[in-house]
């Protein structure tokens, strides 16, 4: 049963969680939060089947491995900002709670938000497509708690906002099930 | 059908001078990058190679992919799935000729002598230089460790010499009857191939020659499509592969790029031809990859920083200015505007080491200013290509023609400089200044290689970054020592010496390099397989240190001992030897 998800979760907290997954010893889940100066507030949930919107998970909610071309398959993750606004970095990496396991660290990209998130929630339109096929190797990251985390960085490198979201990722039904889990395997 | 990945190795042994540059010119036949579909749907068009540059922007995969082929024209066809819709551009032939030329791999000896070597050429008449500090060896002879109504088309375009397509890939079947129907024919075996990139939301790029071209038309392509990271659809390329086929990859980034779902693999150096310039390096990068689970692992070739491609491609002032091409009526002017105005290259390129133009600009200017029939006949024989001719324009219009006009009876140099400066600008001079923004926007680049038979195709490989890894030399030095004893004579080629390779093993030569007993060992390729992550250090999975040690010390026992420097050694000897360069190459990785 997916658990409520807390709602603010200090920086500190992030820290220590980092910490845990650098020894190896596995992942605790945050909520969203904001950064160590209180610019603003970052919300990660999920999308629609296309990847669109914003949808409100809690953790350990169910997500499914959308499956896309070259082979591979990646789940959707939305999110939402509010407090801060322009032109903003954003660095997003996945672990596997069990052992803190890195499944996925993207470079950082770009991300602009516009000035209506400092008049509350502003939802970015496209959910980011987070890659997780092929699977690094013997790490499976399907029916596994994945706690996904993003942190929001100004230009400069200062901690805007991070959030965490754990979530399960599943393998689709049918045809593309067994090729899945022995791409999602590890 | 032989593939051959051209490797330059460049070799400086110490003292003689022994300065070579050795060319294997692995030259394809027939081969090309991604997907090939000729019309003839039983003959399957064999693929060379793939090489592949990519570097990643906000979220963003830039994949910049050199085609090899070398079939008809008319058969051309090249297919490629992507996560999103791409955009589609030309790219140069240039930026694979000059990053392989900055990154290759160059494996060379530095010698060393100890005692009275005559042909020391640092000798001044004194017993024995160094070695470092070298003492003959004695018993130290062992290794170190070292739907109906469904149209998938989404656009149809043309850039450069392509007639190209990108399609819906949510349905195989109206797919792949929009290929046929379209001229873009699908190779036996696709069919099932393409499955695992069927999907909704999904792409296939695919790519023939307009009509008119020329397989010489032929340039790299430059897709971009949104993706966290870089991914190569080696599946789908197994249907028109060669055996071992070598697949080579640059990544550009902050980082150091890794192959996240396959392994990696550090050679077993000793095994290289040392004496050659590493001359067998394909085949021991081959062979180790294989010993990788599902002979699924890359070998990194280099690591570091991307300046090694600064200010090649896109120097200031190159190209000149297209103005002032436009203006040119004379083609004489015209081809010497494009000989000093950077449209050729190569320059420092082996064998000839002579500026040639790039593929890209001998083939606009065969079009608008081709060269005469037979002239071009008799360079061919001789050995040259068209761009002698164009490089020495004025000399074979304006002198060789008058005494030999019969070579030059379908000269024709009336041309339009407006169009063909167009054509110039499109196909050359945007794709390569726009390539070589890719070593500003970037820093760190990684070159990868492996090789992949059809077979082994099961599995796309997917590349991600570890700030945490640290850097890889292109330049591999071993040491030869040569040991002289108080009268050495003066034949190198029989002077017992050693090979101490890079990675620290010690391969004894007690009848001199020009017997060497290390070609035919019985020993892993590899000399680590690891498992490297988006984090922390590479992980051994694999390690053959004890293997690689206990063949050195057969191979040195059948030899009856290794005698360089005088003293036979027992096969105890040389496992103590072993042992302890073992600990003395441990320690030093561990102070690294």
């Amino acid at each position: 049963m997916p658990l409520p998800r807390p709602t603010l979760l200090p920086v500190g907290a992030l820290a220590a969680a980092a910490a845990l997954a650098a020894c190896g010893g596995g992942v605790e889940p945050g909520g969203p939060d904001s950064g160590p100066t209180g610019q603003g507030e970052l919300l990660l949930g999920g999308a629609d089947d296309t990847g669109n919107g914003f949808v409100p998970l809690e953790d350990g909610a169910d997500v499914p491995l959308i499956g896309g071309a070259q082979g591979g398959f990646h789940v959707w993750i939305g999110l939402r900002v509010r407090g801060i606004e322009g032109e903003l970095r954003i660095e997003r990496e996945a672990r596997r709670v069990s052992d803190g396991e890195l499944v996925l660290r993207t470079p950082v990209q770009e991300l602009v938000v516009p000035g209506e998130a400092m008049d509350g929630w502003w939802e970015r339109p496209d959910a980011a497509a987070s890659f997780m096929c092929p699977s690094p190797i013997a790490i499976q990251v399907y029916d596994e708690e994945i706690v996904f985390r993003a942190e929001i960085t100004s230009e400069d490198g200062e901690l805007l906002a991070v959030d965490d979201l754990v979530a399960v990722p599943r393998c689709p039904d049918g045809d593309q099930a067994e090729f899945c889990q022995s791409i999602c395997g590890g | 059908m032989t593939h051959r990945l051209a490797i330059r190795l460049a070799a400086v042994t110490a003292g003689t001078a022994l300065v070579g540059a050795v060319f294997l010119a692995r030259q394809p036949e027939a081969h090309a990058c991604g997907c090939f579909a000729p019309p003839d749907p039983t003959v399957p068009i064999v693929q060379a190679g793939e090489s592949i540059a990519f570097h990643m922007e906000d979220g963003k995969v830039t994949a910049h992919i050199q085609i090899r082929y070398n079939g008809p024209a008319e058969e051309f066809g090249w297919l490629l799935p992507l996560p999103s819709q791409p955009t589609m551009k030309v790219g140069t032939d240039e930026l694979f000729l000059q990053l392989i030329q900055q990154t290759q791999p160059l494996y060379r000896l530095q010698a060393e002598y100890v005692g009275n070597c005559p042909f020391d050429p640092n000798r001044g008449g004194g017993f024995g230089s160094s070695a470092g500090g070298e003492s003959a060896p004695d018993a130290d002879n062992g290794g170190g460790a070292g739907g109906e109504g469904y149209n998938p088309l989404v656009v149809r375009d043309t850039v450069g010499p392509y007639d190209y397509a990108v399609l819906r890939a949510d349905q195989k079947q109206p797919m792949l009857d929009w290929l046929d129907e379209n001229g873009f024919f699908v190779p036996t075996g696709t069919d099932d191939a393409v499955d695992p990139y069927i999907r909704p939301g999904a792409y296939f790029l695919a790519l023939k020659l307009i009509k008119g071209n020329s397989v010489g038309d032929i340039q790299p392509v430059v897709v971009e499509y949104e993706s966290d990271l870089p991914m190569i659809p080696i599946v789908l390329t197994s249907v028109a592969a060669d055996p071992d086929m070598p697949i080579l990859v640059w990544v550009l980034g902050e980082h150091r790029a890794i192959p996240r779902n396959y392994f990696h693999t550090r050679i077993n150096d000793a095994e290289l031809d040392w004496l050659n310039f590493g001359q067998n390096y394909l085949d021991v990068v081959t062979d180790a990859v294989d010993e990788a689970d599902g002979h699924h692992s890359f070998v990194t070739e280099y690591a570091g920083s991307s300046s090694v491609m600064a200010d090649i491609l896109d120097y200031p002032g190159r190209f000149g200015n297209l103005d002032d091409l436009r203006a040119f009526t004379d083609a004489i002017q015209y081809v010497e505007y494009l000989t000093y105005s950077g449209y050729t290259t190569g320059g420092n390129t082996p064998p000839l080491f002579q500026p040639v133009f790039t593929s890209q600009v001998l083939g606009i200017l065969q079009k608008h200013l081709p060269v005469p029939a037979a002239l071009l006949e008799e360079l061919t024989e001789q050995g040259f290509t068209a761009s002698q001719y164009y490089l020495n324009m004025r000399y074979y219009v304006e002198t060789d023609r008058l005494s030999r006009p019969e070579l030059y009876e379908d000269l024709d140099i009336e041309f339009d400089p407006v169009a063909m400066t167009a054509e110039l600008d499109e196909r050359v001079v945007q794709p390569t200044l726009e390539a070589g923004q890719m070593f500003r926007k970037n820093s760190y680049m990684t070159r990868l290689f492996t090789t992949l038979s059809p077979t082994e195709m099961t599995k796309d490989p997917v590349f991600s970054f570890n700030p945490e890894l640290e850097e890889v030399s292109n330049i591999h030095t071993g040491r030869l020592i040569y040991y002289c004893g108080l009268t050495g004579g003066n034949d190198p080629a029989t002077t017992p010496a050693k090979i101490i390779t890079e990675d620290g093993w010690e391969l004894p030569l007690p009848n001199g390099t020009g017997d060497n007993p290390w070609s035919e060992i019985d020993w892993p390729m590899s000399y680590q397989i690891q498992v490297v992550r988006e984090e922390g250090d590479e992980e051994v999975v694999v390690d053959n240190t004890e293997l690689i040690l206990a063949a050195i010390a057969a191979q040195s026992g059948d030899d009856g001992g290794c005698s360089v420097g005088g003293g036979a050694s027992s096969l105890a000897g040389l496992s103590i030897g072993a042992l302890f360069a073992l600990v003395a190459l441990r320690r030093r990785r561990r102070d690294a």
